[in-house]
């Protein structure tokens, strides 16, 4: 026993060094391979949509970047660039997560979605962004994936925005069909839905200059796309009386064009609307109220009548405003004393929509409105318009209440 | 040497006969691929571990061979995770954390300690290549039945019919079972082999190469103290199936 100790001693420790010295051998030719191999899986999604690319250096951004784009690599073969991007949509339970390869010339070359775990799929819908520059005009968003998609589309124009800030590539044109698009929701906020997309019907007018007659679905303006002179105007009235022009360049030629805006006034017809409000505005009052309908210059958002009230104390105005809540525009008449806080406030119909409440906690309308009456301006605070529950619904009374201060604001500046 | 190749492929088959290695088998055998992969890195280890054990049988004292055994193992199934982390990883990847337990792995230990450390360097590395190839057509039948009748697809291409009238069980661990108890079923009926008679050395499929007490009927006991009586080397049979 004694003399087979050191034996034990000396074997089993010389088996460990021998061990030792030939996986320190292994290890000494294979660690570089496998480190190598991890690198280039990490960049396999650039090879993927810069498939020409001879090598990836990774871009130093300086100032503000957004935070979807999460790395810039540019190819050292010159053949483009390859942004990482990382965007959080309503619907995400993970920030889905994509790389997006865009050529010299500005097209995109390639997309390949490395986390994608939206609640609902998308499809071939990133395959549409292929061969688009940076104007993205061949690209709507995803019908069904609404979210998910606007999240997509606003990481793709963050990397364009990071690529052209950078000098990599050149800024695509749009077309004149976008600008318009995009000037519907600039120029008519208020009647854009919860999902961001402006909501506006046709119309039919018989002037021939008039290429597209449009009118919010909450009333709330009108939207005109005009061949004047050979250019293309755009012209937007608001139902209180504003009216502002653009052309396609997005500049303000209102001033240049005050036939034009004469014109526009007259095809808004907006008295069969304010006589509707009117007679809706008149329940959030006491009997014996006097309305006037006022016009205001400029565009408030979600208000599409305002009223002077005469013959009841501490009313001066009465605005009846129409934001969309879950689904459908709602309908607030807001009532504010000369001071400009809120005296009243009224909710035709349901505040809640149905389905909306995401647990069973219902509202107590009367105490929740009692929260509001006497903010102004200054002391309004979202808290007070917040809704467990019901988001859309508080979102949409808070852009409302903004509404109603700007114009207020406007009408006691005059 | 032929016949001494040829009894791991039946007659000795690790995992059918002497079901040894069923943690891998089950685990592994969820596609062919994997199947290979893993055949082929537990032979890899087999060959060295047995050439390298049976060539030391001489040097390393009896009680530190246990210890010996597992670090000249360990050493080997750590050369073959990192040749194949930087070769194959893909592999690497399907294999996970089985690729490590190799060194747990009862075939490799059992054969170290059943025959390696008492045949000649020659005989050793037949024995471990039969045992090898054993495993592995073990575990390629097992997952080519559970591949082919769980996913509809067989190395990973897709069969037509079946891909439709997929059986998910197969897939998963009750599946393996179910599978893993048919083989041996059939095995046993192939063979003609009497089993359940008795647990002690006579049933043993190892007897022969063991050579444990002539044949007489031992109780697990026994085994147990001629295990611990020093100069038993002869006597163990390392054979608890992980």
């Amino acid at each position: 026993m004694k003399r087979e100790a050191p034996k034990c001693i000396v074997v089993l420790t010389s088996i460990c060094l021998v061990v030792a010295a030939l996986l320190a051998g292994v290890n000494h030719i294979t660690a570089p391979i496998i480190e190598k191999s991890a690198v280039s899986g990490e960049q396999a999604s650039l090879y993927t949509v810069l498939p020409n690319a001879a090598g990836f250096e990774e871009e130093t951004l300086e100032g503000d970047v957004p935070e979807t784009v999460t790395g810039v690599f540019r190819d050292t073969g010159g053949s483009g660039y390859a942004v990482t991007l990382s965007a959080v949509s309503s619907y995400s339970a993970t920030p889905m997560a994509f790389t997006l390869g865009v050529g010299t010339d500005g097209k995109i070359t390639g997309i390949e979605m490395t986390n994608y775990a939206e609640s609902k799929d998308f499809g071939n819908y990133p395959d549409t962004y292929i061969g688009q520059d940076s104007a993205l005009s061949g690209v709507d968003v995803h019908a069904g994936v609404t979210y998910s998609s606007k999240a997509f589309r606003g990481a793709v124009e963050d990397a364009f925005a990071v690529l052209v800030k950078l000098g990599g590539v050149a800024q695509g044109n749009k077309t004149d069909e976008q600008i318009i698009e995009e000037l519907k929701g600039e120029l008519l906020p208020g009647a854009l839905n919860q999902a961001g997309a402006p909501k506006l019907k046709d119309m039919t007018l018989s002037d021939p200059t008039v290429q597209q007659a449009l009118q919010a679905e909450n009333d709330i303006g009108y939207f005109y796309v005009v061949e004047e002179d050979g250019e293309t105007l755009i012209v937007v009235v608001s139902a209180t009386g504003g009216a502002v022009c653009m052309d396609l360049e997005k500049t303000d030629v209102t001033e240049q064009h005050a036939a034009l805006i004469q014109r526009a006034l007259e095809w808004s017809d907006a008295s069969a609307v304010h006589e509707k409000n009117k007679a809706t505005a008149a329940r959030a009052l006491p009997e014996g109220a006097q309305l006037t309908p006022v016009s205001a210059s400029g565009q408030f958002g979600t208000v599409s009548s305002i009223f002077a009230v005469s013959g009841v104390e501490n009313a001066a105005y009465a605005m009846v405003c129409s934001p969309y809540g879950y689904r459908t525009p709602m309908k607030l008449i807001f009532v504010l004393d000369s001071t400009g806080a809120v005296s009243g406030l009224r909710v035709s119909g349901e505040l809640i929509q149905d389905s909306e409440y995401y647990s069973n906690y219902t509202l107590d309308e009367s105490a929740y409105i009692a929260g509001i009456i006497g903010l102004t301006r200054e002391t309004a605070d979202q808290d007070a318009t917040l809704i467990s529950g019901a988001t859309m619904t508080a979102g949409g009374v808070w852009a409302a209440m903004q509404d109603v201060f700007a114009a207020f604001d406007s009408l006691t500046a005059k | 040497m032929w016949n001494n190749f040829l009894k791991g492929i039946i007659r000795e088959n690790p995992v059918l006969i002497l079901l040894l290695g069923t943690c891998p088998t089950l685990a592994v055998t969820t596609s062919v691929a994997n199947a290979f992969g893993m055949g082929a890195a537990a032979t890899a280890v087999l060959l060295g571990s047995n050439i390298v054990i049976s060539a030391l049988r001489g040097v390393i004292p009896d009680k530190v061979r246990i210890p010996s055994y597992i670090v000249i193992i360990a050493g080997f199934v750590t050369v073959v995770e990192m040749v194949m982390h930087a070769f194959v990883p893909d592999l690497y990847e399907a294999l996970g954390v089985f690729l490590s337990l190799i060194v747990v792995n009862c075939i490799i230990l059992g054969r170290a300690e059943v025959y390696a450390s008492k045949n000649r360097i020659l005989d050793s590395a037949v024995d471990a290549l039969g045992m090898g190839v054993g495993f592995t057509l073990a575990l390629f039948a097992m997952a080519s039945i559970r591949e082919i009748f769980g996913f509809g697809s067989w190395m990973g291409f897709e069969i037509p019919v079946l891909s439709d009238f997929t059986i998910p069980i197969l897939v998963n661990s009750p599946g393996g079972f179910f599978v893993f108890g048919i083989l041996i079923a059939i095995v046993n009926a192939v063979t003609k082999r009497k089993t359940g008679r008795d647990f002690g050395c006579t049933g043993c499929p190892s007897a022969a190469v063991c050579g444990a007490n002539d044949g007489s009927l031992q109780s697990a006991a026994e085994k147990d103290n001629c295990a611990g009586s020093g100069k038993g080397l002869d006597d163990t049979a390392e054979e608890g199936g992980k």
